[in-house]
């Protein structure tokens, strides 16, 4: 059972098949929550495809709007309106992937930079939320697997070397392919500067994992940054072989990185050259905790293939961010 | 004479050794015109009033190398035939108002007829080669018996002069067992190109396998006007502007003072450089000027008369510089000329390795010391840690070759230096160091035709030009690699990756695909031309197939690249990164048209090419994602993050050409300079 479940939540939050094993309450439909509330796990019973949302919902200056429930959103999917079983908010645990490029682009003051404002970070994790660390050039290495340990994670980054290309592509595949627990959400935050010179993953590829993986992807570029194209050394050691800076992009990912936010219902977070990060992983946090999870039973849909998703809220000035779709196979 | 005196021979008996292209293969073994002992011979020129003095015996002589008397092993009348190597100087002409009406036929007959002159003073079984000074060396008759019939190569003009360039060559000549060579050269003492110094000939012909003697051409240039023309630079508005390397200023005129022919220091390097090997600086004597034909009959009374000494030296160190002192000692009126010493630059025995615990070289004497004594790793090892490379780069450009006899060693050397600048990110490393490699290019240009180190030097700095990826930079590299050798495959193939890579340097394409700006029809079968011909080699076949696989690829030609691929997989392929490269792009284009059972198949073969190289591990879980088969994604994804290797993905050095071939190439190009 628990194996069901962890499938369908890995794909994009669809779940197919019966969830009865999990513990706790039955679909509330349209009943209003509290972030204070304990996390409940919602269970469907029915043989229709179960899928939970990510959504977001602000005013235009950007503060959360809380206390919502499951009568005020409209769900579509593939354009037929869905039913609202279950809402959510602040319940369950979070589970943050935290993706580091360490390619030549990436070195000296903003590496420690970012330590601090990753040890920070994880103060401001709840009791239960984990962070995973990754770093990557053109490897991709787990470095810390989920964990509360703090120093075990600053230590990690103090010791990494900064070098090498950069397989941003590869890396965001790799984050958001790799196996999520359960009933635990999950953000990805990559810092990276946009550069990729050694993935195998093609955009397009990209985007087919990001519809088809659960997590939310925020990215937290510079906004003013070093371009720096490296090379491989005769010895496998990689060399920069060319450098300077650019005060602004565009990038030429940066279409794809908008695509990957919008799809997985994340963001782009752009730091200047002195920007404190601590405050920018902060923020990436606070908007992925005080996201609503919407739970419904697709219904009068084909069930294969992939479906757009779209949320609404039915109020004056609101701003709803939710990812554009999943795909089930 | 062996290896003593010839060990700068030896190297362009290497260099001339059977052509080899295919950098994998093993290395055939390379021609030695030579045997290793240490015998030397010593051509000794003895005349009492003028006249040579002959039926003199070992007893009579007394030799000293480095002041250690020898042992005469045995004393030779001067029988041995000649190789002669005369050296023409046509440099200068076209700019010179002076031969303004002398047409280039008429300046070949004048040569022509020189040299038939010469011929008459040589014996049936002797030799004779031509070469001309001017841009470059020409070769103009390549070394043919005396009864062979003349038959010049064409007479060009460029108007520079690479004298010092051209004595080099002529010095470096390999010369047979039981023959002796002779290098005449007459010259108008102007060196406006050459990539060498007057202190390099000198270094190279003190441990040549020659006699060198040098001629004036003193009233070739005989008036302000014409010396003007020849060392103005024309650009500058009539404006005159010496040459750096004159030796002779020339200010013999037709009417008034007698010339005065100073010789500034350069000049004074090319005499003693004679004088090393025996031979002699030839200056007018009054109006008259010495002719080829006319030093040459000097010469030869002196050199058919001459002997031959011959002894193993005992007492002293092989390695460095010998000293060779020769006196008959029963008359003092004799007049004794012989060469004054020979360089040995090889150890006999291979010098002991390093120390394992010795730190790796820093400074440039250290990196010289270093690599003299075949301790590359260790240099490259220091040359990793470089944080300055152009300082380095600066370093040894100031301090000129540290071999001069041996140029082969100073550019392979050149370019394991350059490298760390090639991939530098500090300001101008780049550039300084394909300053040094594009003036290396002329100097390993050998005279008469390419040889083997010439071809592997320019395939490692293409490899390094390729591994820059900046290909703009890179053109002219291969431009100049593919004139001096048309057709070599792998220089073809240069071609078509440096003009592939525009397109992803410029960032209109990511690294595996992902197009921004769909580049220019023209380009593109610009592109798809320059594989052609690479495709049409069958040593660069299959890797040409398979990038011009890829670059179709990123044009959405699917089908195209499919069918360049499938081709390319009946080939053999010995190159691992090649077979894994193939399945990795095959698994990518089967994604591409939709048939992804058989891109996981392809996926999967890459992975039994390199099981932990990431990109194979990477593209299998975004296609088992795709097709549904979660866990199977889960887990690659798992063991690309935990399981890794230190070995390069071979994805990862593609877009940098044949730079994976550059380990391969030095240590080629090492082996031609032991």
């Amino acid at each position: 059972m628990s194996r069901i479940r962890q499938r369908v939540v890995a794909s994009a939050i669809v779940v197919a098949g019966l969830m009865a094993a999990m513990p706790g309450a039955e679909p509330t439909g349209g009943a209003a929550v509290s972030p204070q509330d304990a996390p409940q796990q919602p269970t469907f019973r029915s043989g229709a495809t179960a899928v939970a949302v990510d959504v977001t919902v602000r005013d235009r200056s950007r503060r959360s709007i809380t206390g919502l429930a499951a009568t005020d959103f409209q769900v579509f999917d593939n354009g037929v309106r869905q039913e609202v079983a279950e809402v959510s908010y602040g319940k369950l645990p979070i589970d943050v992937t935290v993706a580091l490029d360490v390619s030549y682009s990436v070195t000296g003051a903003l590496l420690e930079r970012l330590r601090r404002g990753v040890v920070q970070l994880m103060g401001d994790l709840g009791r239960e939320d984990r962070l995973k660390l990754m770093l990557f050039n053109m490897r991709v290495t787990r470095t810390t697997d989920f964990t509360r340990d703090v120093r075990s994670v600053e230590r990690a980054i103090r010791e990494a070397t900064a070098g090498g290309g950069t397989a941003l592509l590869d890396a965001v595949s790799v984050a958001l392919v790799s196996s999520a627990t359960p009933d635990r959400r999950q953000l990805v935050v990559f810092f990276t500067d946009g550069g990729d010179s050694s993935s195998i993953t093609t955009p397009a590829m990209l985007t087919a994992v990001a519809q088809r993986t659960r997590a939310t992807l925020t990215f937290v570029m510079p906004g003013s940054f070093p371009i720096l194209r490296t090379a491989v050394g005769s010895s496998g050691d990689v060399r920069v072989v060319s450098a300077g800076v650019t005060p602004a992009p565009p990038r030429p990912l940066d279409a794809l990185f908008r695509t990957l936010a919008a799809e997985t219902g994340g963001s782009i977070l752009s730091v200047g050259a002195s920007t404190d990060l601590t405050a920018t992983f902060r923020r990436a946090l606070e908007e992925f905790r005080s996201t609503y999870v919407l739970y419904y039973n697709a219904r009068g849909v084909d069930r294969g293939g992939y479906h757009a998703i779209e949320v609404r809220v039915p109020r004056e000035g609101v701003v709803v961010q939710a990812r554009r779709g999943y795909f089930s196979s | 004479m062996t290896a003593g005196v010839r060990v700068g021979v030896v190297l362009l008996a290497a260099a001339i050794a059977s052509l080899d292209a295919q950098v994998p293969r093993p290395a055939p073994p390379q021609a030695q015109f030579r045997t290793s002992t240490d015998v030397v011979m010593v051509d000794v020129s003895v005349r009492a009033g003028g006249q040579p003095v002959a039926s003199l015996r070992a007893e009579d002589f007394v030799l000293t190398d480095n002041g250690v008397r020898q042992q005469i092993e045995s004393v030779e009348a001067a029988a041995v035939p000649i190789d002669v190597t005369l050296v023409v100087d046509l440099s200068g002409n076209p700019r010179g108002p002076w031969v303004g009406h002398v047409p280039v036929s008429k300046i070949a007959r004048e040569v022509e007829s020189e040299l038939q002159a010469v011929k008459r003073i040589l014996r049936s079984d002797d030799r004779l080669r031509v070469l001309a000074v001017d841009r470059g060396v020409q070769q103009l008759s390549p070394l043919l018996p005396v009864s062979a019939e003349l038959r010049l190569a064409r007479v060009e003009f460029d108007g520079l002069s690479a004298l010092y360039d051209s004595l080099a060559t002529a010095l470096l000549q390999p010369v047979e067992p039981a023959r002796r060579h002779v290098v005449i050269a007459r010259t108008k003492g102007l060196d406006t190109i050459s990539s060498i110094n007057a202190q390099a000939v000198r270094a190279i012909a003190e441990q040549a396998d020659a006699l060198f003697h040098l001629v004036m051409m003193e009233t070739a240039l005989d008036s302000d006007a014409a010396l003007s023309s020849f060392q103005c630079n024309p650009t500058l508005m009539g404006l005159c502007w010496p040459t750096k390397r004159f030796w002779v200023p020339f200010q013999r005129r037709l009417i008034g003072p007698r010339p005065v022919h100073q010789l500034l220091p350069d000049g004074e390097a090319l005499a003693a450089a004679a004088r090393a090997t025996g031979g002699d600086l030839h200056r007018a004597s009054g109006i008259l000027e010495p002719t080829l034909a006319g030093t040459l009959r000097k010469t030869f009374e002196d050199f058919r008369s001459s002997y031959v000494l011959r002894y193993t030296p005992q007492g002293v160190s092989r390695g460095g510089w010998h000293t060779i002192a020769v006196t008959v000692p029963k008359s003092r009126s004799y007049s004794v000329r012989a060469r004054r010493g020979y360089g040995i630059d090889e150890p006999a025995a291979p010098p002991p390795p390093a120390p394992a615990s010795s730190a790796p070289p820093r400074t440039l004497p250290e990196f010289t010391a270093a690599y003299e004594r075949g301790a590359y790793q260790s240099v490259l090892l220091g040359l990793r840690q470089v944080t300055d490379p152009v300082r380095i780069i600066r370093d040894f450009e100031e301090g000129g070759n540290p071999w001069p006899a041996i140029p082969g060693r100073e550019a392979a050397f050149a370019l394991d230096l350059v490298e760390p600048g090639v991939f530098s990110s500090r300001n101008g490393a780049q550039e300084e160091a394909l300053r040094m490699m594009e003036r290396f290019t002329r100097l390993i240009r050998q005279p008469f035709e390419p040889d083997v180190f010439e071809r592997y030097w320019h395939f490692a700095a293409l490899t390094l030009v390729e591994g820059m990826l900046r290909p703009s930079l890179a053109d002219a590299f291969v431009t100049r690699a593919l004139e001096r050798f048309p057709g070599e495959p792998r220089f073809v193939l240069s071609r078509a990756i440096v003009t592939d890579q525009r397109w992803v340097a410029g960032g209109l394409r990511g690294a595996a695909g992902g197009t921004t700006s769909p580049p220019a029809p023209a380009y593109v079968e610009s592109v798809r031309q320059q594989y052609e011909a690479a495709i049409a080699l069958p040593e660069t076949a299959t890797e040409a197939r398979i990038r011009l696989a890829w670059f179709l690829h990123g044009l959405g030609r699917h089908a195209e690249a499919l069918d360049l691929l499938e081709r390319a997989g009946r080939e053999p392929v010995s190159e691992l990164s090649l077979r894994y490269l193939r399945q990795l792009f095959l698994g990518h284009v089967l994604v591409a048209l939709d048939r992804r059972d058989e891109a996981i198949e392809a996926y999967q073969r890459a992975r039994s090419e390199l099981p932990k190289a990431q990109s194979a591990r990477v593209a299998l879980m975004n296609a088992f994602l795709a097709r549904g088969d979660r866990d199977e994604a889960e887990s690659m994804a798992e063991q690309v993050q935990v399981e890794q290797s230190a070995e390069m993905d071979p994805w990862w050095m593609y877009w940098q050409g044949q730079y994976r071939l550059y380990p391969q190439a030095m240590g080629r190009l090492r082996g031609l300079i032991r």
